[in-house]
């Protein structure tokens, strides 16, 4: 470092010395002797030589030469000399324009190269020869792209001489439509074959072959012929005239179908023998008296013949057979209570059963004539006889219950549907002034075909919600069936909840509101049946409870329980002259199916 | 160069330290090993003998307290399923019986880590056709005496009633189908409503859970 600083100054220091010296002998240059030069004289520059200008010091006669640069040559804008082609180069020749030069300056100007323009035909094809195309210079004679144009080919215009027939060839002859061609030429044809035209039909029927002619069109007098087979005929289906039975044979009978065919034909069927069934069947019950008979019969329709025909001897104690008692409602439907089926034999208890499987009850007994007695029913319920009678001749008994309002007090009672219920002290308001008014349910069902019993309280939305539908239900059944509203006091409500329920939404209508004392009781008998808020339960005419709901109820579904559960039942057993004959009517028609009056 | 490799191995060991003391604190519920085998086992048992089903495709389920988390699974094994839960409140139900059968649901508590369930055969209106199942409302927590307080479910269409009983529960026999309810808490003189909340009823979900 140190080292390439001494270089450094020593190189500043030799150029600093330079400088001086060359300050120095410039200076003394400039101090020699003032020329003083005469007039200049002049030699004039030209286009390519230089020109110069002198004076001469009058004392000393030192020169002073200036020279004069040359002026160059001033071009014109040229003239072509020679024009360019389309492959060769021309001349254009420039010219100086100052005085006394005239030099001239050649230049070369290139090529224009062709102009090529689409293809044209340099040779047209015609109907026998192709023809030529290439694209031709503007310019010049030059071309390129050389294709060749297909011969057309001749445009034949066809004049028919003669047409061909079965009996000879066709002659045409051909001219060529193209300007310039003319040609002709003369086409001959083969003979054909015959043209047959369409035929005449003898049609074929069901037992006879048709046929179809034809003619040769071109006149020849050829005729062929083609046979139609016979149809055969087309039969229907085989249809019963005469069914076969057991013992005798059967005859079945088909139709042509085809039109205009009257054939038919008939077959036997063959008699189908007796078909036994496996099982005996009771031809005369034993009784105690006599013997029974018992066969296997044929199972067919209309045969009444017997098999393995066996005796069944007379019963006695010692035969068993099922004794069966079916125990209904009033109404002749389910009895839901309970009973206790005492089977007597001359005064002496033989068999004591509790009621099974709902209403019907079998008991297997000897072979006997009982008598039987029914204990333990519902509380409500009684039967029309102290005793029936059921005999080893006819071992079904049906008892139709009656049944009645209970006269006593319910007690700890819990309702269920079928229960008969107690008679009760109602005190109700039928109308929201306060008024309360009191009857008992047993009155009310003398005058009344049932009772319609809705369970509700203050608060309930789903109770408020179908109060509409009640009201009018109540409306249109009203003057039949009693409507009740039952408060459910174990929410609060008080006789001012209930008169306000009553005057917000049932107001002017049908139904009476049981207070609050009196609906209490009330409620705590049917607590079997009430689910929740609403509940609607209706009793019959005999004071049977026979219907129970929980949940709103539309009208719809209120008028089908009414009728249901209420009016169809009354009428049962209240039968008028006109529901009695309409219902019986209908059972003639269809055995099978009982009516309600619903059904009409 | 001494000081420095000290210094690495004073950070690396507290680093691991505070590793392992993470993972010791962030075991999930259910998962930690109790203390003893029976502390944490809750047991719910089925009795089917009174219906035609197959013990064996019943499956329990565990939610928690409130009702809204499922936490647990598992299909009876001899009438049984247990389940290894940490102390606290769970609701137990059943699920996949048709309508035919009916049930309650129950309350497991701290104190009361087994419960018995019984299937019966569903209540059925032959008037509307309809099958009824029934469903349970489980008051949680327990703070006050239940037996007080009157609970009343309604839809549209009606209004029932129910108690408590033990175990904090109260059964009220809804219809069958899919469809809200509103679950009312009242005195039991029913004039003061101290609680009530809309619930979704469906035969898979028997249950809700309510708190005052």
């Amino acid at each position: 470092m140190i080292k390439k600083l001494r270089i450094c100054i020593i190189i500043a220091v030799a150029a600093c010395l330079v400088a001086s010296v060359f300050l120095m002998l410039t200076a003394c240059a400039q101090s020699e002797h003032n020329h003083t030069y005469g007039e200049w004289s002049e030699t004039a520059a030209t286009c390519e030589t230089a020109g110069k200008r002198t004076r001469v010091c009058t004392e000393c006669g030192k020169a002073d030469i200036e020279t004069i640069d040359p002026l160059g040559h001033l071009w014109n804008d040229g003239e072509v000399t020679e024009k360019a082609t389309c492959e060769n180069s021309g001349i254009m020749t420039y010219t100086c324009t100052r005085a006394d030069c005239g030099k001239t300056k050649p230049e070369d100007i290139k090529p224009l190269g062709h102009d090529w323009q689409e293809e044209s035909e340099i040779k047209p094809a015609t109907c026998e020869d192709d023809g030529l195309r290439s694209a031709a210079c503007s310019r010049c004679d030059a071309r390129e792209d050389e294709q060749v144009i297909p011969a057309l080919g001749h445009d034949w215009k066809i004049d028919t001489v003669r047409t061909e027939t079965c009996r000879h060839g066709g002659e045409y002859l051909h001219t060529c439509k193209r300007v310039g061609c003319g040609k002709t030429d003369t086409v001959t044809t083969e003979p054909v074959d015959h043209k047959w035209d369409g035929g005449v039909t003898v049609a074929a029927k069901c037992e006879s072959e048709g046929s179809v002619t034809y003619t040769c069109t071109f006149e020849c007098g050829t005729q062929k012929v083609d046979k139609l087979d016979a149809l055969g005929h087309q039969w229907g289906i085989w249809k019963t005239q005469a069914e076969a039975t057991c013992t005798e044979k059967g005859s079945e009978k088909r139709d042509c179908t085809r039109i205009g065919c009257d054939k038919s034909e008939t077959r036997d069927v063959a008699k189908l023998g007796h078909s036994f069934s496996s099982d005996y069947t009771v031809d005369k019950a034993p009784t105690l008296e006599e013997d029974g008979s018992k066969s296997k019969h044929c199972v067919r329709s209309g045969c009444n013949a017997r098999d393995d025909i066996q005796t069944i001897p007379k019963l006695d104690a010692n035969t068993k057979i099922d004794y069966t008692v079916t125990i209904k409602d009033p109404c002749g439907e389910q009895y839901y209570g309970a009973a206790t089926i005492g089977f007597y034999l001359d005064d002496r208890l033989v068999e004591e059963v509790p009621m099974s499987n709902s209403t019907v009850t079998t008991v297997s007994l000897g072979a006997n004539n009982y008598t039987v007695k029914f204990t333990d029913l519902t509380k409500g319920y009684f039967t029309d006889k102290e005793q029936y009678a059921i005999s080893a001749n006819n071992p079904q008994l049906t008892v139709l219950l009656n049944a009645a309002v209970i006269d006593g007090t319910a007690g700890g009672t819990k309702y269920n549907i079928g229960s008969i219920i107690y008679d009760y002290s109602l005190s109700y308001y039928d109308d929201p002034d306060g008024n309360l008014k009191s009857t008992l349910l047993s009155e009310i069902l003398k005058g009344k075909k049932g009772i319609f019993l809705n369970f509700y309280f203050k608060g309930c939305v789903p109770c408020v919600n179908e109060m509409p539908e009640i009201v009018s239900v109540g409306n249109k059944y009203g003057d039949d069936i009693q409507f009740l509203m039952v408060n459910d006091t174990a929410h609060g409500n008080q006789d001012s909840d209930i008169l306000y329920f009553q005057s917000t939404y049932a107001k002017n209508s049908k139904l009476w509101f049981v207070n609050r004392a009196r609906s209490l009781f009330l409620y705590n008998y049917f607590t079997n049946l009430i689910g929740g808020f609403p509940t609607t339960i209706l009793i019959d005419c005999n004071g049977q409870v026979v219907f129970a709901h929980t949940g709103t109820m539309t009208e719809a579904s209120f008028t089908s329980a009414l009728e249901t559960y209420i009016i169809n039942r009354y009428n049962k057993l209240h039968p008028t002259a006109e529901t009695a004959s309409m219902t019986a009517y209908c059972e003639a028609v269809l055995p099978s199916r009982k009516f309600d009056l619903l059904d009409f | 160069m001494k000081k420095i490799k000290r210094l690495f191995l004073i950070v690396a060991f507290a680093a691991m330290g505070a590793l392992c003391m993470t993972a010791c604190a962030s075991t999930p519920n259910g998962d930690k090993k109790p203390t003893s085998v029976t502390d944490s086992i809750y047991e719910i048992s089925v009795d089917a003998s009174k219906v035609s089903v197959d013990a064996s495709d019943i499956s329990v389920y565990i939610y928690s307290s409130d009702g809204m988390t499922e936490l647990a699974k598992k299909k009876l094994s001899q009438g049984k399923a247990q389940f290894e839960l940490d102390d606290g409140s769970y609701v137990a139900t059943l699920g996949g019986l048709p309508q035919e059968v009916s049930y309650s649901s129950v309350l497991l508590t701290k104190n009361g880590r087994k419960a018995k369930v019984t299937l019966e055969t569903s209540k059925y209106d032959r008037f509307s056709e309809e099958y009824s199942f029934a469903f349970t409302i489980i008051m949680f927590p327990g703070d006050r005496d239940v037996g007080e307080l009157d609970v009343q479910v309604c839809d549209d269409s009606v209004c029932r009633f129910a108690l408590f009983t033990d175990g904090n529960v109260a059964d009220v026999s809804l219809n069958v189908g899919d469809y809200v309810v509103k679950v009312g808490i009242y005195t039991d003189d029913g004039l003061e409503e101290l609680y009530h909340e809309n619930c979704t009823v469906t035969l898979d979900r028997r249950f809700c859970v309510v708190a005052l």
